[in-house]
Parts: structure tokens; sequence; C-alpha cells
């Protein structure tokens, strides 16, 4: 039970993560997945591959764009940006989020 | 960049570019190889850290898939992949395929063919601006637009409320030769008033109507896009020049828009001119007489409604201009005239005019059910052998969609690759028949409808047609996409069976193929039975004894087109007769003012009582009059019963006599003679003496039998026809006649010369079109149907190969087991034609007012087509029997 509501909380998270990574700054896959590890403090635990069909659909969505660039350690991989409608997004999402984390947590003072 | 468009690049340059594939990997790959770096750093041996960090990342043959979906058009990408599998479908049993997408291509181009032509004929609406708002004047009739004299069209457009009144002659075919253009033609053409254009909404791509015509000089002509191109080739300086139309030259002012021809169907009109020159057409100066006693009635008149006008209220406004004229006309002939009287009877009506005037629908109409109704069937055999084709296809793919299934295959996608290709092959077959009915549009319908008279319906593949033709493709795909993609809805277990024969399915599966190959030859018999009988029709009406020999020339004389006057048409006219009887290898010459075997000549009447010396005839005789000059009788070879023919002196009409046929005389007199008793058409009408007794014969129409006939020497010269008996065959003398008619009458040319068997033809062309659109439509369907026979059985010895091969064993001989193949046809052949014959019968029921000399019911045509069918079946058999009897027991069980 708590797994899976671990993952499903995943599901609808895993795009805002993405965005808010790439807020500071255009990266490439490893290093957003490194990232979100960090931040999350493992608390989300991914398996790590399933974060490139989350960037490649919101490729196409158009929320961030892609091109290619020599990494720190001088190999080329697949970087990915912000575009206007991404930083628009995010900003959407960061602000429901709160909301509803607000929301949440006064609901369990509440109680 | 909108987000569709933005996906739609992205899934463009992935489907399109290889590169991409590749980068999806090497994305991976690089992720993959920075973990284990990581890993390695962390102090891991290198075989630990790669294991690591395939466990951290997953398996990257998924998340490689899953990406390329996103990126790719899947459902296009599985559209193209199931395309791919239905063609090397469609080649793997070519012939099977190729009779089964023939067969609907040609169901579907022949009821789409035939639509088009109820499209021309009654569905299509003028090419102009708002057809719904024009109307015709018509004489009470709800759809027949009325023909009206010169004076009452010039009063309606001078006061009718709420209408713009235009009018327009018949469109008649007149030799044209153009100044500086290719060759001399014969052109339809149409004298309109001046606003015609305006009125009935058509444009023009080039150069002005005929509105503001100067009056000095009306010699102006508009011609269609059709004649234009035809005739000069398109050019734009063709306002430049000149047509000549019976020795006037008419200036070229306008061509009229593309598609617009007038608004008579059957009768596209390539030239208009102004109303004012129809007397040099026709020659005949009355024509443009508006005094009221002028009655030569030669004009459609029609109208648009006004902005705010409503079709009552501009009825009503006419039948008061009408009345006002009646008015004039009876202070000027007396109010007792018999043109009066008639006039008053009359109502006028305003008949919707969108559709145009269409005076042929009535002749087209019942045709035209016909064919759609042979058509429909034919549609729905070829229907029905698609559905077998399909199942018999899916059925052999049993197996596969069972282990697919059983793999894990999706079901949905099996169901959409099924109905693909059910999808693709109805298509294939639908443009197949579309190309086909434009084929049979662009020339060899008209041909077939000039059988019934000679007209042109401007066939075209509109949108209505092609939508048609869609909705056909629609039907063959609902027939065919239940049973294709049957297995592809089943469950995984019942699809895989043990073995092939001992199935209880595959039995089960063989009972339905039966059923829908019983139910397409009983619609094979159904056909047949219809075609033999409208076969059996033409022969009756070809080789009945019409009461005249056949070998007699017709010739038509149009006087009064020539402009000949009624005294100085009599006289040329027996110049001619005496000219022509003059010619050797001439037998005899005769005249008659009425044609022959042509219905619409005549006025059949069953309600108006003859009255004779013993009062007036009882109700129920049937009866027209003819009008026959000096020697018709004897040279159109009918014989005298009694009494005598008309002389030199009934001619010059001193005494009224008449002439009966002996039906009429029969029925008003009985066994008495008639010679020398009273007759008069009315009760108080004048009365003829009846001098003389005729033999029955076919002169109202080759299908009416016993209808009385008043035969009245002729009086007026018109429009004359000349019969003409020779020696040798009638071609031997055609030249001469003609020549002897152009001399005698100053220029007239005789009309199209025929021999009556010709003009027994053309009548019955109706009967002939049918018969052969019948007979070759049901040769095809019996063709399908026997296509369908041969795969059953063949299918039925494949699957008993092995019970076959087991009665060979068991000493069976090739005999016996041709006739377990012999059999197994019998089954689908009787009960086809146990339900297709009482079928057939109830069915040609319908078809009984065109069926001549025979019964729905007929015997001879049902016993042929009991033979007829199961012989082709037979034919049908031949080679399944064959392979049958060649199955040798040793290899089959050699295979087990």
């Amino acid at each position: 039970m708590a797994r899976a509501s671990r993952g499903e909380l995943l599901q609808g998270t895993l795009p805002l993560l993405i965005l808010r990574t790439l807020a500071t700054g255009p990266n490439h896959g490893f290093a957003i997945a490194r990232r979100i590890q960090q931040i999350s403090k493992s608390v989300l635990r991914v398996e790590q591959g399933s974060l490139y069909p989350a960037l490649h659909r919101m490729e196409l969505d158009g929320l961030i764009e892609s091109y290619w660039a020599t990494t720190e350690n001088n190999r080329r991989g697949k970087y990915y940006r912000l575009t206007k409608r991404g930083s628009r997004e995010l900003a959407h999402e960061a602000e429901r989020w709160r909301s509803i984390a607000g929301a949440i947590a006064a609901i369990l003072q509440e109680g | 960049v909108p987000g569709w468009l933005n996906r739609f690049l992205l899934r463009a340059r992935a489907t399109l570019s290889p590169r991409h594939d590749r980068e999806l990997h090497d994305e991976l790959e690089l992720h993959l190889r920075l973990l284990e770096e990581d890993y390695a750093a962390q102090g891991l041996a290198p075989d630990a850290a790669r294991q690591r960090a395939r466990r951290e990342f997953g398996n990257p043959a998924t998340i490689h898939e899953a990406s390329h979906d996103l990126f790719s058009f899947r459902l296009l990408e599985d559209l193209v992949q199931d395309l791919r599998y239905a063609a090397r479908e469609m080649r793997r049993s070519a012939g099977f395929t190729m009779v089964a997408v023939l067969s609907l291509a040609i169901g579907v181009g022949a009821i789409t063919a035939t639509f088009a032509m109820v499209d021309a004929v009654m569905l299509r609406q003028l090419p102009v601006r708002e057809p719904g708002r024009l109307v015709a004047f018509s004489r009470g009739s709800a759809t027949e637009w009325g023909d009206w004299s010169y004076g009452a069209f010039v009063r309606w457009r001078g006061g009718t409320d709420g209408l713009d009144v235009a009018a327009s002659s018949e469109v008649r075919p007149i030799e044209i030769a153009v100044t500086g253009g290719d060759r001399p033609e014969e052109a339809r053409v149409s004298a309109v008033s001046d606003s015609y254009f305006e009125i009935v909404g058509a444009n023009l791509t080039l150069g002005r109507s005929l509105a503001g015509v100067d009056p000095t000089a009306p010699a102006v002509a508009v011609i269609s896009d059709a004649f234009w191109r035809r005739q000069f080739g398109g050019a734009a300086d063709v306002l430049t020049k000149t047509i000549e139309l019976r020795g006037t030259q008419y200036a070229v002012v306008g061509v009229a828009r593309r598609g617009f021809t007038g608004h008579s169907v059957g009768y596209p009109t390539d030239v208009w001119i102004p109303l004012a020159m129809q007397p040099s057409i026709a020659g005949n100066q009355q024509l443009l007489d508006d005094r009221p006693g002028a009655d030569a009635r030669w004009l459609k008149v029609l109208a648009r409604l006004k902005a705010d006008a409503v079709v009552e209220r501009a009825e009503l406004s006419a039948q008061v201009v009408r009345d006002r004229f009646l008015g004039e006309k009876s202070a000027h002939l007396g109010s007792l005239s018999p043109e009066v009287q008639r006039d008053r009877q009359e109502r006028v009506r305003l008949v919707a005019a969108a559709t145009g005037d269409a005076a042929i629908r009535g002749r087209f109409a019942r045709p035209l059910r016909l064919l759609t109704g042979i058509t429909a069937l034919v549609l729905l055999v070829a229907c029905a052998n698609f559905t077998n084709l399909m199942v018999a296809r899916s059925e052999g793919r049993r197996r596969e969609y069972g282990i697919r299934l059983a793999l894990g295959g999706g079901r949905w996608r099996l169901i959409r690759q099924a109905a693909t290709e059910c999808i693709v092959l109805a298509v294939t077959a639908g443009l197949l028949g579309a190309l086909l009915a434009t084929w049979l549009t662009m020339g060899s319908l008209n041909q077939l409808a000039a059988m019934i008279l000679p007209v042109d319906f401007a066939l075209e593949m509109n949108t209505r047609v092609w939508a048609f033709a869609a909705g056909c493709v629609a039907v063959a795909i609902a027939f065919g996409i239940w049973p294709c993609t049957r297995p592809a809805r089943a469950s995984a277990a019942t699809l895989v069976p043990r073995s092939w024969t001992s199935s209880a399915q595959s039995s089960a599966r063989a009972v339905a193929g039966r059923a829908i190959l019983i139910a397409q030859l009983t619609m094979c018999v159904v056909l047949l039975i219809g075609a033999g009988l409208l076969l059996r029709t033409v022969v009756n009406l070809r080789s009945q004894d019409l009461g005249f020999d056949r070998n007699v020339l017709i010739v038509p004389v149009p006087l009064a087109r020539a402009g000949h006057s009624e005294p100085a048409a009599a006289a040329i006219a027996g110049e001619i007769r005496a000219r022509v009887a003059a010619l050797p290898g001439v037998q005899a010459a005769g005249l008659s003012g009425s044609a022959l075997m042509d219905y619409t000549n005549y006025w059949i009447d069953g309600s108006q009582r003859l009255t004779t010396d013993r009062g007036a005839a009882p109700a129920g005789v049937r009866w027209t009059v003819a009008s026959v000059g000096q020697g018709f009788f004897e040279t159109v070879g009918m014989s005298l019963v009694r009494g005598r023919t008309f002389d030199a002196i009934d001619a010059e009409g001193s005494a009224a006599v008449v002439v009966l046929n002996e039906s009429l005389a029969g029925f008003l007199f009985g066994r008495d003679d008639p010679i020398g008793k009273q007759i008069s058409m009315s009760p108080r009408g004048p009365a003829h003496t009846i001098v003389g007794l005729v033999n029955d014969a076919h002169q109202i129409s080759p299908r009416d039998r016993g209808i009385g006939v008043l035969y009245l020497p002729m009086r007026s010269f018109g429009h004359v026809l000349l019969a003409v008996r020779t020696e040798g065959p009638p071609s031997s003398v055609a030249a001469a006649v003609r020549q002897q008619i152009g001399e005698a009458a100053g220029g007239v040319q005789a009309g199209n010369m025929r021999t009556i068997s010709n003009v027994l033809d053309t009548a019955i062309g109706q009967e002939r079109l049918l018969s052969v659109v019948a007979m070759s439509l049901a040769g095809l369907v019996v063709a399908i149907g026997c296509v369908g026979l041969y795969a059953l059985l063949s299918y039925n010895v494949a699957r008993r190969s092995h019970e076959i091969g087991v009665r060979f064993a068991l000493g069976a001989t090739h005999g016996q087991i041709v006739a377990i193949v012999l059999r197994d046809g019998a089954a689908s052949i009787l009960p086809a034609l146990a339900l297709g014959i009482p079928i057939g019968i109830a069915a040609s029921r319908l078809l009984s007012s065109q069926l001549y000399g025979v019964e729905a019911g007929d015997p001879w045509t049902l016993v042929s087509v009991g033979v007829l069918l199961p012989l082709v079946a037979l034919a049908a058999a031949a080679r399944p029997a064959r392979a049958a009897s060649r199955i040798d027991p040793i290899m089959l069980l050699r295979n087990e």
C-alpha cells in the first residue's frame, strides 16, 4: 500500500520535479536524475530509466526542448532546457501544489 | 509554435530521420555509463558496478520502446503495417481476391452509373442562382411544363405580381456553320426572351447576355461553354466571330458559364438566340403574333419569384392575367369557340422548376426504377460474394489469430488488422467501380438511353454520385467486416483446434458459407427469371403480327417547318406522293398524318362516348383517332375487310367519312355490317359515314392490342409521313425518294428514313434496353454465383480429403467420389431454385406492366432457368469433382 501510494505520487510529481530542476539551468538526463534524488533525499526512489519517457513526453508537449552538447567530462549528451511554456507551467503547477500541500497541512494540524 | 504542431514536427522528424533511434540509444547509454562510473568511483568492481547501474536504471529496451512509441505516429505505423499485410494477403490468393474485388466493382459501378442517370433525370438542380425560386407555368399539371402562345407570355411578363417572367422555345437541332470554326455540326438551338439569362440566374463567362439586344439587329447568339470549346477551341476572340443558322449570320455576343446548358433535361442547348429570331428559324412569321386570336403554342414560360413574393400570390396573379387574356380572346373569337372553351377549362399553375423541364422524366421513370432494382440485386450478390470471401479468408487464419492471442497479442490490434483488410478490398473495389461508372457515364449510358429517346443527359460524376458510390462501399464493408473480424473476436482457446478435420466448428463454418451461397444463387435465379421474361417480351413484340408489313419505308416530310402554308402543303404532299409512286422499284406510296407506333402522338380516350346510329356506345371502349391519306392502307400492307378505303374525293373533304378497324367495329356493331352507318365522336358532334373496315394494326404502339381506331382522311399536311412500298430492299430507293421530296417541296429536307421494322425497334427501345441490361447483368451475377459455388466445392473437397481418401481405400469408385461432389453442389443449387422460383414469380409481378405476351409465372422461362442454372453449376463443379477423384489415399496417409 505504501509503495503503491509512493508510486502514484511519483507519477504526478515527476514532471514538476523535472521542471523545477531545469529552472536552475539546462542539463542532461543523468544530472537531472541525480538532482531529483538529492532534493527528494531519496524519499523518491526512482527506476532512473523511467525518467526518459517523462522527459520525452514533456518535450513533445513543448514544456522543454533539447539540444546536443558536450558534457563536463567531454562526452556528447542530450541537454534539456525549459521553454517559455515550461516556465509558465512550472509557476502554475508549483502554485497548485503549494495550495494543495497547504490545505492538507491545515487539515492534518486540525486533526 | 502551437502544441500540436510541435508534436507533429518532432514526430515527423523522429519518423523520417534515421538518427532519432540512435540518439535515443546514445542518450540512455550515456546515463548508464555515468551511473556505472559513479559506482566504480565508489569502489565497486567493474562488473558489480555495471550490474548495479543496470538494476538502478531499469530495462533500457523497455524504456527505449516506450520513448519510441511517444515519438511515432503509432496509429499510422500500425495502419501502414496493416495495409502491407493486406496487400500481401491479397497477392497470396490473387485469383479469389480478384473475383471478389471485380464483382464488387461491377456491382458498385453498375448501380452508381444508374444513380448518375437518376441524378441527371430526377435530382440534379439547374446550375443557376437560387434554383429553388424558379417556377414554370403549367396547364394544371403538377409536373409538366405547359406550352404557351407568345400572346400569353407577353401578358404575363407585363402584369404578373411577384414574378420576373422569361420564355424559351423548344430546343431543336439545327445545322450550324461557324465562320472560322472547324466544321459544320448539328447544334441544339433555343430561342429565348431577352432577359432569360438574368431571370434563370445563369452567369456568363464571356461577353454579355441577350438582355438589351438592339431590336434592329437581333441576329446575335450566346453559346454554351461546351460549344465554345468544341467549335472555337475555347479561344477568347470568339466574341468577334459569327455563326450561320439557316442562312442568317449571328454575332456571338456571349459564352454561358460552364455547366449551364439551358433548362431542358436531356436536351442540352448549345446556342441561344433572341425570341425575335425564331420566325426566321422556324419559317413562320405567325409565331410572334401576340393578338388574342393567334394560338401557336410554342413557348415554355418560366419565372423567378421576386425577393418578397410567395408562390401562391403569384399564381393567383398569373391566373388573373390569364383570365383577362381569355376575355380578349372570347371577344375576338366568340365565347363559344372551341379554343376559348378549351382554354377556360385550364388552370394556370406554377410548378417548381429547380430541376429543369424534364418532359422526358415520365419516359424514363419506370426503366430507371427497374434498372435500380436490378443493379441493387447485382450489388447484393457481389456483397454476398464478398462476405463469403471474408469468411473463407478469416477462417483460414483462425490458427494464426489463436496463437497471437495466446502469446499476448492485442485483440483490438487483431480486429483492426482484419478490418483494415476488408476495408482495403472494399475501397479498392469501390474505386474500380467508380472508374467503371465514370466510363459508363462518358458515353455508353447515353447510347443505351438513346434506345428509348435520342437524348443527352450530360451525365456527370458529381459529389452526390460520389457520395452514393461511397455509400455502396460502406454497404460492402458492412457485409465483410463482421465475418472477417470474427476469429479476432473469439477466445484463443476455441481458435486452435486440435485437428483441422475433427473440429465441430469447421462444419458450422461450412454451413454458414453454404447459406450465403444459397442466398447468392437464389438472387441469380430471381434475376434470371426477370431477365428471361424481359427477353421473351422483346421477342414477342418483335415477332408479333403488326397488322402491316415491316419492309415499308417511312419518311417524315416536315412541310410546315419549311414555311409552307396549309393549302400549299396539301398540294405539295400530293405531288410528292405521285412522284415517288412513279419511281422505278416503287410499288406504292401513301401518306399519313399520324405517327406509327408512337403512343405519345395519340390521345387514347376511354371516357368520351362514341355515338352511332344505335345511340351512345357502352362505356369502356378505348379508342383513338388517326388521320391517313390516300393509298396509306394499301402501301403499309393493311387489309381491307369490307367497304372501301379513302379516295381522292375524301381527301378534298367534301364528305365526312371514316374507316374503322375491326376491333372498334366489332365493339360497336357486333356481327352487323357497319358500312354506311353513322358515327360521331361525341354525343352532339358531327356525324361521319363509315365507308370501310380494316384489320387491326399496331397503329398506336407495338403493345396496344384491340384499341379502337377511327381513321379519318387527313386534312393537315404540315407534318406528313410518306410510306413507300418497294419491290427490292427499301434502301435501294431511299436516295431517289429523298431527291423527289427535295424537288417537289422546294428545299424541304426529308427526315430520318426508316423501315417500319426500324420504327418498331425504336418504339420498343425501352424494352430492348431493359432486356439487354437485365440479360448482361444476370449473366454476370450467374458468373459470380458460379465462382462462389466453385470455391465452396473446392474448399469442401480440401476439407474432406481425408474422408475421401479413406473411402477410396475402402474401395469406392471414382464415380462414387464424383457423385459426392455433385451432391454437394446440388445441395446449394436445389434449395436456391426452390427459393428463387417463388421469389422470382412474386418479384416479376412488379414487372408485369413491362411484359408483353408473357405472364409473370411463365412456365417456359421457369423451365429454362431451372435447366440452365444446374447446367452452368455443373460446369463449376467439374474441377472440384476431378480434384476429388484424383485424391491418392496412399499420399494422404503418408502425410498424416
